[in-house]
């Protein structure tokens, strides 16, 4: 296991027009471990990945004070190109975001404008492989995406992510929308990908961040409604020996704020 | 800890090329605006300077204004009765079909009410007011067409401010037991009262603007009564357009002049309206 | 208080029927011509009887200007028929009469016929076929045309479109992309809405003042492009805003520039939206007459326009020459003409429906 982590927020605020939403907290996110940021909807885990690789900026008055340092590099520095950046800290989003076209045209367009030279049939069939869809519709490469079943999609989506080969894979609550067939299906997709990259799962599903991540951060609304870090640590650790007390509440159910 | 601002980011190259390109083609379309005001001024300096020529053409001004303030005056109250109706009945028959009858009336072309103003109102006029009066061309057949043209416009404008304006007026009213309707007339049309007179004027603006209706149906000659015919500025364009205008004439000039007018009321108007609308 | 409504309503509906009816009515009916032995009419269709016709018509003198009958035999039949037309004599129209008069009062006219015009003809037209008769080019009543406006038309907003659109295009997606909320794109969205409130006789004034009053194809397409502008700001603007955010947060989401998402997504899916909207405006500017008026002049065309040097006309500007001819028949032409105006605008604005259909079946998302 790597010592360093392959991202780092440190002494991280997140605020949106002005306004703090997410008070100061460090995270390291380790190399090849899926790291989940446990919490109750609206507590501001889209707004912690959005800054992780500077989506955030796109929607709207944003600003971030601390450092959030990938592989070492402060990705806030202005020399650094926040397009490779999110080329590496790739996103999934919670419903899957199709684009209106073939199956095959989803995952190929971005590799074949980021890397020109290499075999967009070879890519767009080993992403697909990496999560188990490549069988159930190599023979339906151009036909619309949309017409896959929605677990599909997302996989899909997983799929078009991978084909840019990031480093990191950011998702946000990616199988709430999704059957629990299609959730396992997806979780058991994430365990194979920890060899080649580093996960992080934002999550409202206790029960999924148990099953599924090596490490947990907690957060919880704090003062004024920012979110706040609880706690973080091993998933096992944090699960059977919390140490703090709203942790520990917020497992029982107790939480209600 | 530093407190850094995010910029938007769109770094690459193309994209600030793309970008640039866009400010630029915005730039162009505002500088266009300034461009026509600034042609018409110079071309119609030289009468400008000179106040007797301007003696002459601001009569047709006031032709126009009164068109289009009577053209507003009588379709102000067809638009904001139909608003009013089309706003408290949405789904029934007669609703429907009027909007769709509102919409394909918005499209009609200035000239057909030209047209309209020419051979029905006229005539019509003439035989209400009794056949002694055979009537030519006239102001009030102008004016009342012109009407019936800003009407779809008015009753757009008004039943968007009254849906702006509602909220929850109505439902608010109705718990206290005043009729869906009178909620309606004495809640909800105060509350929109800026955007109702935003459209006015929006309506004014058209008004103003359209030339078919007065070249066609307003005549020549200064305004005597509204039963007379008098010449707009609209029809002082026409009029000039047929002969050859050479520069340097005082037709020449004044038909700029004409078109600065026009320019500048029907802008006064819809900056009124802009007004009015900040103030909801 | 409502039936008060109602009857506004009603009386709203009542003014837009009586228009309509009055145009159909005016568009057809009796009219009584004036028949004496010089009248050389109809046209002839055959190239034998307008070579003989010609041949007769012609004085010695305008023979020979012509180029002598050699000349005469190379010309198209339908310069033929031009040639013809402007050397020969229609009837003249003592009286024209509308459908509803023709048809309540048919005995009073027959009778008015006898009294004042016994010698004559009288007979029931119907003026939109004479004007959609791609032979008739005016000089007189009875051969006035509606083509060469339709060309016009055709040709002034294929101009104006390619005058402005682009420009509009780039303004709107300026709009729509990277306007949002600053103090510029606040300015500009306010001067798009002033730019759409200008009277169109002013855009005219402007091209009649930029092209030192040439009455060219070029001047009016000017005038007509800057009265299309906002319409394509606006159009692009509520096409680019109505794709929904996540198509862009998706692209961007995977390291690709903002330019290159707009231009691969954005755009894409919302060219059916912003082609179907710019048809509408598209067919406003057809029916428009006033921004083409100092441009186009009062001067009667009757060829299509050739090149963009050439005099041109429209259909409206068409319809308000005839409108404000007194002599009778004019006022049928021109009710004739609003109907043409009608087809045509109808026509285009059918096809942008079909565009909204696609828009449809494009958002199945």
């Amino acid at each position: 296991m790597n010592s360093s982590p392959e991202l780092e927020c440190i002494d991280v605020h997140i605020s949106f027009d002005h306004s703090l939403v997410v008070d100061q907290f460090s995270l390291a996110f380790p190399r090849g471990q899926i790291t989940a940021i446990l919490g109750p909807l609206g507590v501001g885990k889209s707004s912690i990945l959005g800054a992780l690789n500077r989506l955030n900026e796109l929607v709207e008055e944003y600003t971030v004070e601390g450092r959030i340092l990938f592989q070492g590099q402060d990705i806030y520095d202005p020399k650094v190109d926040p397009l490779k950046i999110r080329q590496s800290i790739v996103t999934l989003f919670t419903a899957p975001h199709l684009f209106p076209k073939s199956i095959f045209e989803n995952i190929a367009w971005a590799p074949r404008i980021l890397f020109p030279q290499n075999d967009l049939e070879a890519v767009v069939q080993q992403s697909l492989e990496k999560v188990n869809l490549w069988s159930e519709i190599k023979d339906r490469l151009r036909h619309p995406a949309v017409r896959l079943s929605a677990g599909q999609q997302q996989r899909l989506c997983l799929a078009r992510a991978l084909a840019v080969k990031p480093s990191v894979v950011l998702m946000d609550e990616p199988t709430s929308t999704l059957d629990p067939i299609s959730t396992q299906k997806f979780e058991e997709i994430l365990r194979t990908l920890t060899a080649e990259y580093t996960l992080v799962l934002a999550s409202s599903n206790l029960q999924q961040v148990g099953r599924v991540s090596d490490n947990t951060a907690l957060f919880l609304p704090g003062p004024e409604r920012r979110g706040t870090l609880i706690e973080s640590g091993a998933t096992q650790e944090l699960f059977l020996n919390p140490q703090q007390r709203l942790t520990e509440e917020y497992f029982s159910g107790r939480f209600t704020r | 800890m530093e407190f850094r601002k995010v910029p938007r980011s769109g770094d690459g190259f193309s994209d600030r090329l793309a970008s640039r390109f866009l400010a630029i083609c915005a730039g162009v379309s505002v500088s266009l605006l300034g461009a026509i005001f600034l042609v018409l001024l110079v071309r119609s300096f030289p009468i400008l300077v000179s106040w007797s020529s301007l003696e002459v053409l601001l009569p047709y001004a006031g032709v126009t204004i009164l068109t289009g303030a009577l053209g507003t005056f009588f379709g102000f109250g067809p638009a904001l009765g139909l608003s009013l109706y089309l706003f408290e009945y949405p789904q029934s028959l007669f609703a429907r079909f009027m909007m769709r009858v509102l919409h394909i009336a918005a499209r009609v072309p200035t000239v057909v009410y030209g047209f309209f103003a020419l051979t029905v109102v006229t005539p019509l006029l003439s035989t209400i007011l009794g056949d002694y009066r055979l009537l030519g061309y006239n102001t009030l057949s102008p004016s009342l067409a012109t009407g019936l043209l800003i009407i779809p416009l008015m009753t757009k404008a008004m039943l968007e401010s009254l849906g702006r304006a509602d909220r929850n007026l109505r439902l608010t009213g109705m718990s206290l037991g005043i009729s869906s309707f009178t909620g309606l007339v004495t809640l909800v049309v105060p509350a929109a009262r800026w955007g109702i007179g935003a459209g006015v004027l929006i309506g004014f603006s058209r008004g103003i603007g359209q030339t078919m209706i007065s070249a066609l149906a307003g005549g020549s000659g200064e305004f005597v009564s509204l039963l007379q015919p008098a010449q707009s500025l609209a029809g002082f364009i026409v009029s000039s357009s047929t002969g050859v205008l050479s520069p340097g004439t005082p037709e020449y000039s004044g038909v700029f002049f004409a078109g600065l007018l026009l320019f500048t009321l029907s802008f006064g108007a819809a900056a009124g309206a802009k007004i009015l609308e900040n103030k909801e | 208080m409502t039936l008060v409504l109602r009857f506004l309503g009603l009386g709203v509906l009542g003014a837009l029927l009586v228009l309509g009816f009055s145009v159909v009515d005016s568009s057809l009916g009796f009219v009584s011509y004036e028949i004496d032995e010089r009248v050389t009419w109809p046209i002839p269709t055959s190239r034998d009887d307008l070579l003989i016709g010609l041949e007769s018509l012609l004085s010695s003198e305008e023979l020979t200007q012509a180029g002598g009958f050699g000349t005469l035999q190379t010309l198209s039949t339908s310069d033929l028929r031009t040639l013809y037309g402007t050397f020969g004599r229609a009837p003249r129209i003592r009286r024209a009469w509308t459908g509803s008069e023709s048809f309540f009062s048919s005995t009073a006219i027959r009778e008015w016929h006898q009294e004042y015009n016994p010698q004559g003809l009288l007979e029931f037209k119907v003026w939109l076929a004479q004007i959609l008769t791609p032979q008739n080019r005016g000089f007189f009543v009875l051969s006035e045309g509606i083509w060469p406006a339709i060309w016009g038309s055709l040709f002034i907003l294929l101009l104006a479109t390619s005058l402005s659109f682009l420009l509009g295009f780039g303004t709107g997606l300026y709009l729509g992309e990277l306007g949002q909320g600053n103090r510029w794109s606040k300015f500009v969205e306010r001067n798009v809405f002033f730019l759409a409130g200008v009277p169109p006789v002013v855009f005219g004034i402007f091209g009649f003042a930029l092209f030192q009053g040439n009455m060219s194809l070029l001047a009016g397409g000017v005038a007509v492009a800057l009265y299309l502008l906002p319409g394509a700001i606006v159009a692009t603007y509520d096409g680019i805003r109505s794709v929904p955010i996540e198509i862009r947060l998706t692209g961007r989401s995977l390291g690709l520039g903002w330019w290159r998402v707009t231009q691969d997504w954005v755009i894409p899916q919302a060219w059916p939206h912003i082609l179907s909207d710019y048809l509408g405006y598209l067919v406003r500017a057809l029916g428009d007459a006033a921004a083409l008026l100092m441009v186009s002049g009062m001067v009667l065309v009757n060829q299509s326009p050739r090149g963009l040097n050439d005099p041109f006309t429209t259909i409206p500007i068409q319809i308000f020459h005839w409108a404000v001819h007194p002599e009778p028949g004019f006022r049928n032409l021109a009710a004739s003409g609003i109907l043409v105006l009608f087809i045509v605008m109808g026509g285009l604005y059918s096809i942008s429906g079909f565009g909204t259909r696609k828009r449809k079946k494009y958002n199945e998302f």
